[in-house]
């Protein structure tokens, strides 16, 4: 029988959370990236202010999205371009396929998108065919290993330079020698170059979709975006439903709210507007531009109220950073798309609450990645909306379901309260005291064996409680 | 108004619109007294620090003649190669001043070939704020 995903996250949790290699590289990464992002929230005059005002402008384009999808739609057909509107990721796929297959397409260039990565867009082209290259220097050294990407910003971060030197040598038989960073990009450069000018389709995402100009945003340090969206004849962006935004000047707010919490640049390398195809005259751009604008469980998240606001996120990445579990535990243990707070949060709805609720507790709920979510998403407080919807869904477990009765008893009753925890002392000094901290039999097993058993109090809570009041 | 067939186009508006006649809870109004940026006080000099961050050297001239000099100077740094120009009079203008003996490819030629070695165009707008 095969692991489920809650046995597969616990098995690949344990095995990351002791990989002390893995925990030093990810410390390294984040430590630098901790101190950019201090500097660059420094450059705001008012760094909240900057968050309540993204935060207002996603909430009137979530809650607007109907107006905003069309309007987008509207001006992007006026640009020349094509709209396409995919209720899941099947949908989109097919449609990307058979333009390809119109279109003659043998061969793609990527840039960086989680969308595509949501619905397997490249084993779906790969399967008809068609030759994908990624060229985000991350995503690429991720599909050189055959691997999802590890963070929704820095695919490729835990990797150290040595990792990627040696993947190079073997994949790219490149003659490599050390881990220079000089000669490791210029390794893949002269790799995705020839790829660039052999496509004949480009793929993108999308960060913002901006309505009122009809324009795609990308924000991108590498400029391999630009060379997908212009250099192949054909682009295609595919984007969630809910990255539209009202107007073109939001963007004076978003773009460097989400490259601080990104990666703490005031703004990124390169942050393009696309309008459309090449128009007459112009010496660059595609034939064809197409927007794949993706559901997949977005509207059916929509419709909850509650935990509406989860649409308003801009992909930064600063809740997986600042996450200690993820920070522990790294990107792939939770074996989905969108990793750390947000995907714990996002994934039930798009994947289904039996399958994933269990990352609902993948959280201590100390409440840092709401602190730093720049759009201001309550994602401690959504986990615990899972938590209860999925109890309310009766997907949790016949045991959890026992115990949970059992323990409400106990708690309204106070005598039995009190025998329990003389019972549970008792038992326990017994279990220790013959060495069995940690075994099978042991009610505490899951903290005690991994870690020094807890020390047992002589006395209850009640009993101290009772002696300090009668000595104060 | 020209519509790309799709048959998912009303069923994901129609979801949309149902799902919204929830209304969520509206987030807190900035107070509009709040200055999210520092203002700009000398934008010229915030744009060559911003520069000076970026890594992008940014050289003030007093004239064209001392653009096209400027100019030149660093062409000639460049590698031999073609150098991949903007089609505009004004850029026309400082590369014959420059007087450069390298192969110049213009953009209402088509697009650069792979080899070029830079770009030169014109910029619209510089973003004090970012050094863009």
């Amino acid at each position: 029988m095969s692991a489920t995903a809650a046995q597969r996250f616990l098995q690949d949790a344990a095995v990351k959370s002791a990989d002390l290699v893995h925990r030093e590289i990810i410390l390294h990464g984040l430590e630098s990236y901790d101190a950019a992002v201090l500097r660059g929230r420094a450059r705001f005059k008012d760094w909240e202010a900057a968050r309540r005002r993204c935060q207002e402008i996603k909430w009137e384009a979530v809650n607007h999205l109907d107006r905003y999808l069309l309007q987008f739609e509207e001006r992007v057909i006026a640009h020349g371009g094509h709209v396409f509107w995919a209720a899941n990721g099947e949908e989109a796929c097919n449609y990307i396929k058979n333009l390809a297959s119109r279109q003659g397409v043998r061969t793609v260039v990527k840039s960086k998108s989680m969308v595509t990565e949501e619905i397997h867009l490249s084993p779906a082209l790969e399967k008809a065919g068609i030759k994908v290259w990624e060229t985000d220097l991350g995503e690429f050294i991720v599909q050189l290993r055959n691997e999802p990407p590890y963070h929704i910003v820095t695919p490729a971060m835990h990797l150290n330079r040595g990792q990627i030197s040696e993947l190079f040598r073997e994949k790219l038989g490149e003659d490599i020698h050390g881990d220079d960073p000089t000669e490791l990009v210029a390794a893949a450069r002269r790799k995705l170059r020839r790829a660039f000018f052999a496509a004949e389709m480009g793929i993108s995402g999308a960060n913002f979709l901006v309505a009122d100009s009809g324009l795609i945003a990308l924000s991108t340090n590498e400029g391999n975006g630009r060379l997908c969206t212009s250099v192949p004849r054909i682009h295609v962006a595919v984007t969630g439903i809910e990255k539209v935004i009202p107007r073109l000047e939001d963007l004076a707010y978003l773009w460097p709210v989400l490259a601080t919490s990104g990666t703490g640049q005031p703004i990124t390398t390169y942050s393009t507007l696309i309008g459309g195809p090449r128009k007459p005259g112009e010496p660059d751009g595609p034939d064809e531009f197409h927007v794949v604008l993706l559901d997949n469980g977005r509207s059916k998240l929509l419709a909850d109220a509650e935990q509406r606001e989860v649409l308003h996120c801009i992909r930064c990445g600063a809740c997986l950073n600042i996450c200690p579990v993820f920070r522990h535990i790294g990107g792939h243990s939770y074996g989905t798309t969108y990793q750390g707070p947000i995907g714990s949060v996002l994934t039930p709805h798009l994947r289904g609450i039996s399958d994933f609720q269990h990352l609902s507790y993948a959280s201590s709920l100390c409440g840092a990645c709401t602190s730093v979510c720049p759009v201001k998403i309550d994602l401690h407080h959504h986990l615990l909306h899972n938590r209860r919807n999925a109890a309310r869904a009766g997907t949790t477990k016949l045991s959890e379901r026992i115990m949970f009765r059992v323990w409400r008893y106990i708690i309204l009753h106070p005598r039995i309260y009190a025998l329990t925890g003389w019972l549970a002392r008792r038992t326990l000094r017994l279990l220790y005291g013959l060495g069995l901290a940690g075994s099978i039999v042991d009610p505490m097993r899951v903290w005690n064996r991994r870690r020094s058993a807890v020390p047992l109090p002589s006395e209850s809570f009640r009993t101290r409680w009772r002696k300090g009041l009668a000595t104060n | 108004m020209q519509q790309t067939e799709n048959s998912s186009r009303d069923r994901i508006l129609e979801r949309i619109r149902a799902g919204l006649r929830a209304p969520a809870p509206e987030p807190a109004e900035t107070s509009p007294d709040r200055v999210i940026f520092e203002s700009i006080n000398n934008p010229l000099q915030r744009f060559q620090q911003e520069c000076a961050a970026n890594l992008t050297e940014c050289v003030l001239t007093a004239d064209t003649m001392a653009s096209a000099l400027q100019l030149a100077k660093v062409l000639e740094s460049l590698p031999a190669g073609e150098v991949f120009v903007q089609e505009d009079p004004s850029l026309r203008s400082l590369i014959e001043l420059a007087g450069s003996s390298r192969p110049i490819r213009w953009s209402s030629q088509g697009a650069p070939s792979e080899a070029s070695q830079a770009t030169v165009t014109l910029a619209e707008t510089l973003i004090a704020q970012t050094g863009s």
